[in-house]
């Protein structure tokens, strides 16, 4: 009797736990994407500038300063149990994390030289390094990481 | 006197000599180079480089033991520098145009079709020599082919029949096809085909669908068909995808395209960029 009553009990709350689980990474997957889409909001804005289409190049710095604020957050945007779901981020993730944060590094190694070029203030250098930067960070772990999404 | 005469002509001699084998010499010696400056813009544009590097784990530059996963089981890509016990540094040119030519190693064995001499194929006879060339010019190293890991029913002895079939529905880019610069670029030295175009059953290209996307390889449809794709692109934007990785809508490449784009792509010149964007445009 108090067996059936443990594996009633079990059965009910099983679900709900399950479901507070996927609720959990399927907020932190909105989360992540939320955060790669201010990455390439400011990534585009500082392209607009330096490529001479935007007139106020102090807002540069603003767009670096953001970027740095966001990068430094990198690694926690994959917690364990947020591989499943709408996510295009690849199971190597967590299948192999030292490589992972390796890539991450390098990925923030790659922010710090443009951070310094764009520091420059000129234009022409900014741009450069800004190519540079998205080769070697988004283009770097897009490369191993991320999946093509699906239209 | 006439010995100071005599020292003069055989100076002269001597500097006449030495000039006509400079004269000679010359040209040999700038042949030499335009081959390997070609063979490396082949090189770059067949995008060689990136199966046979395991750049993941800081591999040597052509030396192999890249994995390549695929449903037929993983195949590990073999050392092509040129050292003569564990690379291609024995092999004749022959040889070599045997491989990339007939998919046929020296002892007459099939390759698979993961080595993409199913495009390479169709290449020229000129560019798979100065591509050899280049080749034989590079650092080698010493390092020994891993053996594949292949499914079952994956066998070398099957691929005489896949070839001959493969061959009969693809079949080799006539003379024409190949000096339409633009077409020979995406077909045979960039082998666009072998990731965007659908494949049958036995893994053969859907010619009938050329380019219009590979699902389980998550290369998308690059024709007009294609709504959301580069239909939709300035030639600028695609430009900047093939050189920078960058998506018009700001995100940036991954997969093996990063590849394409990191190895190959983003090195083209201006010339054989334009070729290659008027060749995708021209696709119905
Ligand atoms: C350390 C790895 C890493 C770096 C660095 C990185 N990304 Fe990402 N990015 C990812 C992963 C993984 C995903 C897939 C996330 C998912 O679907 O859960 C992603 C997704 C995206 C997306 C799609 C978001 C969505 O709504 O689906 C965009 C856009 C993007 N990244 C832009 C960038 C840009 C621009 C940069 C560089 C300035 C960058 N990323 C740097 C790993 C990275
Ligand atoms: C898509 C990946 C890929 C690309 C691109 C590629 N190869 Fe390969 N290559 C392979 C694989 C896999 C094998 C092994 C095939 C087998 O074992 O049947 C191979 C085998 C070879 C061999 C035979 C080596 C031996 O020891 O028998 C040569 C030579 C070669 N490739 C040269 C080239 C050249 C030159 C290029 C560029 C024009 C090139 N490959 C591009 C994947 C690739
Ligand atoms: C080794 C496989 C492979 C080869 C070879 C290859 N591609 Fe791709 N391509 C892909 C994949 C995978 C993607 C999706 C990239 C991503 O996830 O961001 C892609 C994406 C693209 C896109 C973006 C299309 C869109 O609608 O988003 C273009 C353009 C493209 N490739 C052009 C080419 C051209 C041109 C060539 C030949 C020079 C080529 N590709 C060769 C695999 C390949």
């Amino acid at each position: 009797m108090k067996k059936t009553m443990l594996l009633l009990a079990f059965l009910l709350i099983a679900p709900t736990l399950q479901a507070s689980e996927d609720f959990e990474a399927e907020g932190i997957i909105k989360y992540r994407k939320a955060v790669m889409t201010a990455i390439k909001g400011h990534n585009l804005a500082i392209k607009q500038v330096v490529s001479g289409k935007f007139p106020n190049h102090g807002q540069i710095s603003y767009h670096v300063n953001a970027l740095g604020d966001l990068f430094s957050e990198l690694d926690s945007l994959f917690p364990d149990g947020s591989d499943f779901g709408k996510t295009n981020a690849k199971s190597e993730i967590w299948d192999e994390p030292e490589k992972f944060s390796k890539t991450v590094q390098k990925s923030r190694q790659a922010f710090q030289t443009f951070k310094a070029a764009a520091a420059s203030g000129d234009l022409k250098t900014t741009g450069k390094a800004l190519k540079a930067f998205g080769k070697g960070s988004c283009g770097l772990c897009h490369k191993t990481y991320k999946k093509k999404p699906k239209k | 006197m006439t010995g100071g005469r005599a020292g003069v002509s055989r100076f002269a001699r001597s500097v006449l000599a030495g000039l006509s084998l400079w004269l000679f010499a010359q040209p040999a010696l700038a042949t030499q180079q335009d081959t390997l400056a070609r063979g490396q813009r082949i090189f770059i544009l067949a995008n060689c480089f990136s199966c046979h590097t395991d750049s993941e784990n800081d591999g040597q530059p052509l030396a192999g033991g890249r994995e390549l996963k695929t449903p037929f089981g993983v195949f590990v890509t073999p050392n092509i520098t040129p050292d003569p016990s564990s690379g291609i540094g024995d092999w004749t040119e022959q040889q070599f145009l045997l491989a990339l030519g007939e998919g046929l190693s020296p002892t007459g064995e099939h390759y698979f079709p993961s080595f993409p001499y199913t495009a390479y194929q169709s290449m020229t006879r000129r560019d798979m020599r100065d591509l050899y060339a280049y080749l034989m010019s590079r650092q080698p190293v010493v390092q020994d082919n891993p053996p594949h890991r292949l499914q079952w029913f994956v066998s070398r002895y099957l691929l005489g029949g896949w070839k001959a079939v493969n061959r009969w529905l693809n079949p080799r880019l006539t003379a024409e096809q190949q000096a339409d610069r633009g077409y020979y670029l995406r077909a045979a030295l960039g082998h666009c085909q072998e990731c965007h175009t659908p494949r049958n059953m036995l893994g053969m290209l859907d010619r009938e669908r050329d380019l219009q996307g590979n699902e389980m390889l998550e290369a998308p449809d690059l024709t007009p068909r294609n709504q959301q794709g580069i239909a939709d692109w300035s030639d600028d934007e695609l430009e900047e995808f093939l050189r920078d990785g960058l998506y018009p809508d700001g995100d940036y490449v991954g997969g093996h395209m990063a590849d394409v784009v990191e190895h190959s792509t983003q090195h083209w010149s201006e010339q054989d960029m334009a070729a290659l964007i008027a060749s995708l445009r021209a696709i119905p």
